[in-house]
């Protein structure tokens, strides 16, 4: 009740902010005060005629009072007029589900996640399934040239899909969000020269020079490990690095691995694996790989051992060969990875990726400012106030500064812009956050340090031994 | 893997942060499960500032189900690490009368014992956990510990001798080897053993600390020194009260004697006091500050470690010769100088390496009220050519200051962790 209070109070102040109607309606969608949401959608067309939000708000106000078959009405008109509004489809698919008809909905709600995916929910996609709601076709959304972005349809049964990566019908459920040739390369991130340096010589050059490489009787591929404090840009570096080589670059996270039933994380594994085999050159990349690789003294007995086990022996490629195959890992925790993995042929190439430099942090800092209405940006002198500072700690100096500004904007109902000052009165606000890692890191580097694996956090600290 | 096992792994990587935010996801989705409250109990319990929000998670979770054991163990553990020792102990005989099979509930009890230095039970219970589970490697610890603050430094050799023969892999095994040789004076061989203590689990801080210790101990002074916190640890708060009055008495009583055969006789004695009350508080600071000196060792010490021993090192490095030219040179502001800087070093040796939060604002204000006052002396000894009568009640003030400091340093709530 405190939030709807504090928003009609802003309201009184500005009657015709639009965002502050949407909050104040969905606050009362949320305390089931209908007719008092409704009254305030209502108003809100009055000010935006076409604000598709609301519109879907009203008939799912209608829905909720009983009024259905005027809901589906009004949300055929939302679809009609704003087709890619894709909350609009999702209601639209629960309303075709209620009325019995799972086919339509299953139509409506792949609509929905054609347009974002994340869109996407699960349970009702599940009561579609149960009504009987037939599987829709994954679709292709974009295809051009040498960049190849797929949205891949955990249950989807059309290869079609797959033929971007001649990827078999089975290998659709790895769920796999992303898998791409990546638009992005060294000269679109800004700063960070010595890392850029240090994977050229221990990753690019050898690909580049890979006859050379096989005179010595050397393979390309392997794998290299990016390590750091969190929020330093570990995944954009590997996009980069992707984007350097020409080579299909796939991103692995830890939820399109882990399954809660024993051996299908294996499975899927070795899928993703094969996936990347068939499509070398290929670049692929685990986030937070401390997790898929952990040591097995800290799984004990539990089926995670095995999981480590597989990723050991498709990475030794002794099924198959990962030629062509760069296997990129990055974590914060590079101290709780399995000692296996940092023997030759694994994990042999470590790359230290330390908080970004100042003219990396510019570069973040003028992505940050991008499309806000921020004034007299000192960019420089930002930069050098935020030290240690991760990509994450600047977004919460942006965060705070905007949110201020916000508060303001709303009690006058005019725009109020960013400045630089408050930027600045931000910054003082927000501690490092990679300090924390730096306490922990010191003391691997410090005392368990015995084959120079973290000579650079030593070197990057300032200590020498 | 699930994201509650992802939790429990994250949970014994010691990332308890990504623990915690794992728990609570799948608290979010099932907000009614008493096993993944008492993981974010375990998991906020060691992160500082957070053990309130552990023995409320720790609640919601007997609350839950109430008949599980060990829930009270672990609500006993919450509750020694926020010193409510006595309730702790409470909620160990509960777990232990619901479940005395399982040697978790025993190894706790044995922890409450412990915090409370009632040694002899603790080992008693530490004996009977390891009689239902000989690898409880808690209770195996415990016990090393126990028998080592007991001085039965044989027994406890042979309980660390027997840890290590079973797991020579294991932190906790070399750190209790490395502290046992330190109670034995070995500081060479001590520190080998916190060293690989160190290598198998850098994050390890009971290890880190001993190393340091053992780093002091490479001076006489400091094994000295060593040697007196190991007899003092064998009693309890109120034996180890009973010495320091005792002690305090005997000087007062011996005073009456030696003033009858000479000043001299009476002075000696003060002197000795002051210099062993000054070695108890001093010497960590002192070893501190030698380990900084040190290019190699310094890089074991915590930032307040270093502005500690810096501190204390610095004082008495300066505040001696100014002292010296002061009598010698006759130059009254000097000495007042000399002796703010040296009494200085008592209320700062609580100041920057105190746990307590109470603690170190008291001892902070207590070294800013000294300075003030040594400052003030100095200044009015200066102008005043050293007439000022206001000038020496100042420096008797400070003085008393410092002495009553070395009496509120044994204040244990000013002393321990009350980040709650």
């Amino acid at each position: 009740m405190a939030e709807i209070d504090s928003l009609k109070q802003a309201l009184a102040v500005s009657p015709d902010n639009v965002p502050l109607l949407l909050m104040l309606g969905n606050a009362h969608m949320a305390s089931f005060q209908i007719e008092e949401a409704r009254q305030v959608f209502t108003h809100l067309l009055k000010v935006d005629p076409s604000n598709a939000e609301a519109k879907t708000c009203l008939a799912r106000l209608l829905d909720v009072s009983g009024k259905s078959s005027e809901a589906i009405l009004r949300i055929e008109q939302v679809c009609q007029e704003t087709p890619n509004y894709a909350p609009a489809w999702i209601l639209r698919a629960t309303l075709a589900l209620n009325e019995g008809e799972a086919t339509l909905a299953r139509e409506y709600f792949d609509k929905a996640v054609l347009i974002d995916p994340k869109t996407k929910d699960k349970e009702l996609l599940k009561r579609i399934e149960q009504g009987g709601g037939r599987k829709g076709p994954g679709t292709r959304i974009q295809s051009s040239g040498d960049q190849v972005g797929v949205y891949l349809d955990p249950d989807s049964d059309d290869d079609d899909i797959f033929e971007a990566f001649d990827v078999d019908d089975d290998d659709s459920d790895l769920e796999l969000e992303f898998a791409s040739r990546p638009d992005t390369n060294f000269a679109k991130v800004g700063g960070m020269e010595s890392v850029k340096e240090d994977i050229r010589m221990k990753i690019l050059y050898p690909m580049q020079n890979e006859e050379l490489f096989k005179a010595y009787g050397k393979t390309v591929g392997g794998g290299v490990l990016l390590y750091g404090p969190p929020g330093c840009g570990k995944t954009l570096i590997s996009r980069a690095t992707a984007g350097e080589i020409d080579a299909t670059f796939i991103s692995v996270g830890l939820h399109q691995i882990l399954d809660m039933y024993i051996g299908q994380s294996e499975g899927k594994l070795h899928d993703i694996f094969e996936l990347a085999r068939r499509n070398a050159p290929t670049v692929l990349f685990f986030d937070e790989v401390d997790a898929l690789a952990a040591d097995r003294k800290d799984l004990r007995g539990s089926a995670g051992r095995t999981l480590v086990n597989q990723f050991l022996s498709e990475m030794d490629g002794t099924e198959a060969h990962n030629e062509g195959v760069l296997v990129l890992g990055a974590t914060n925790a590079p101290w709780h990875l399995d000692s296996a993995f940092l023997r030759p042929g694994r994990f042999d190439r470590l790359i230290f990726v330390p908080p970004p430099d100042e003219p990396a942090k510019e570069e973040i800092i003028k992505i940050m400012a991008q499309g806000k209405p921020v004034t007299d940006l000192d960019m420089g002198g930002l930069a050098k106030k935020m030290k240690d500072f991760s990509g994450a700690d600047i977004k919460a100096v942006f965060d705070q500064a905007i949110e201020e500004s916000l508060g303001q904007a709303m009690k006058s109902g005019k725009i109020v812009p960013v400045t630089n000052k408050q930027l600045l009165n931000a910054v003082k606000n927000v501690k490092p956050s990679t300090k924390k890692w730096f306490d922990s890191a010191k003391n691997y580097a410090l005392y368990a340090n015995q084959s120079g694996f973290y000579d650079d956090v030593l070197t990057y600290l300032g200590l020498t031994k | 893997m699930s994201e509650l096992s992802h939790g429990l792994l994250l949970l014994d990587q010691g990332r308890l942060e990504e623990a915690e935010a794992c728990f609570v996801g799948v608290l979010m989705r099932d907000p009614d499960n008493d096993f993944v409250h008492s993981r974010l109990a375990l998991c906020r319990m060691q992160q500082p500032g957070r053990k309130n929000d552990a023995l409320e998670s720790v609640e919601t979770a007997i609350r839950l189900d109430p008949e599980d054991d060990y829930y009270f163990g672990l609500k006993s553990l919450i509750l020694s690490s926020l010193h409510r020792h006595r309730e702790a102990l409470e909620a160990a005989d509960s777990a232990i009368a619901m479940n005395p099979e399982v040697s978790f509930n025993f190894s706790v009890k044995a922890s409450a014992l412990c915090d409370l230095h009632r040694w002899t039970e603790a080992e008693e219970n530490c004996r009977i956990a390891l009689s239902i589970d000989p690898d409880d490697s808690m209770a195996s610890h415990m016990l090393t510990n126990v028998l080592r603050l007991q001085g039965r430094v044989e027994e406890n050799q042979a309980a660390v001798d027997i840890q290590l023969s079973k797991n020579p892999e294991n932190a906790y095994a070399h750190a209790n080897a490395g502290w046992a040789r330190l109670h034995q004076g070995n500081q060479v061989k001590a520190e080998e053993h916190f060293k690989e203590a160190l290598r198998l689990d850098a994050s390890m801080d009971s290890a880190r600390s001993g190393l340091l210790e053992s780093f002091k101990a490479r001076s006489w002074y400091y094994r000295m020194y060593l040697a007196y916190c190991f007899f003092m640890q064998r009693f309890t708060g109120r034996g180890q009260w009973a010495i320091i009055l005792g002690a305090y008495v005997a000087y007062q009583v011996l005073r009456v004697p030696l003033r009858q055969i000479g000043a001299w006789a009476e002075l000696t004695l003060i002197a000795l006091w002051i210099t062993l009350v000054l070695w108890i508080w001093l010497s960590p600071g002192i070893g501190n500050f030698l380990i900084y000196l040190d290019r190699t060792a310094r890089l074991a010490l915590h930032k307040s470690e270093v502005y500690h021993g810096l501190w204390i090192g610095l004082s008495l490095l300066i505040g001696i010769p100014l002292i010296i030219c002061g009598v010698l040179m006759k130059v009254p502001a000097l000495t007042p100088l000399g002796a703010m800087l040296i009494a200085s070093t008592v209320p700062a040796t609580m100041t920057f390496t105190n746990d307590s939060r109470k603690g170190t604002i008291v001892f902070g204000s207590v070294l800013a009220l000294v300075l003030v006052m040594g400052v003030m002396c100095a200044t009015l000894r200066f102008l005043s050519g050293g007439t000022s009568e206001f000038a020496e009640t100042l420096f008797v003030g400070l003085i008393i200051v410092t002495a009553l400091s070395t009496w509120l340093g044994n204040v244990p709530a000013l002393r321990r962790d009350d980040s709650g």
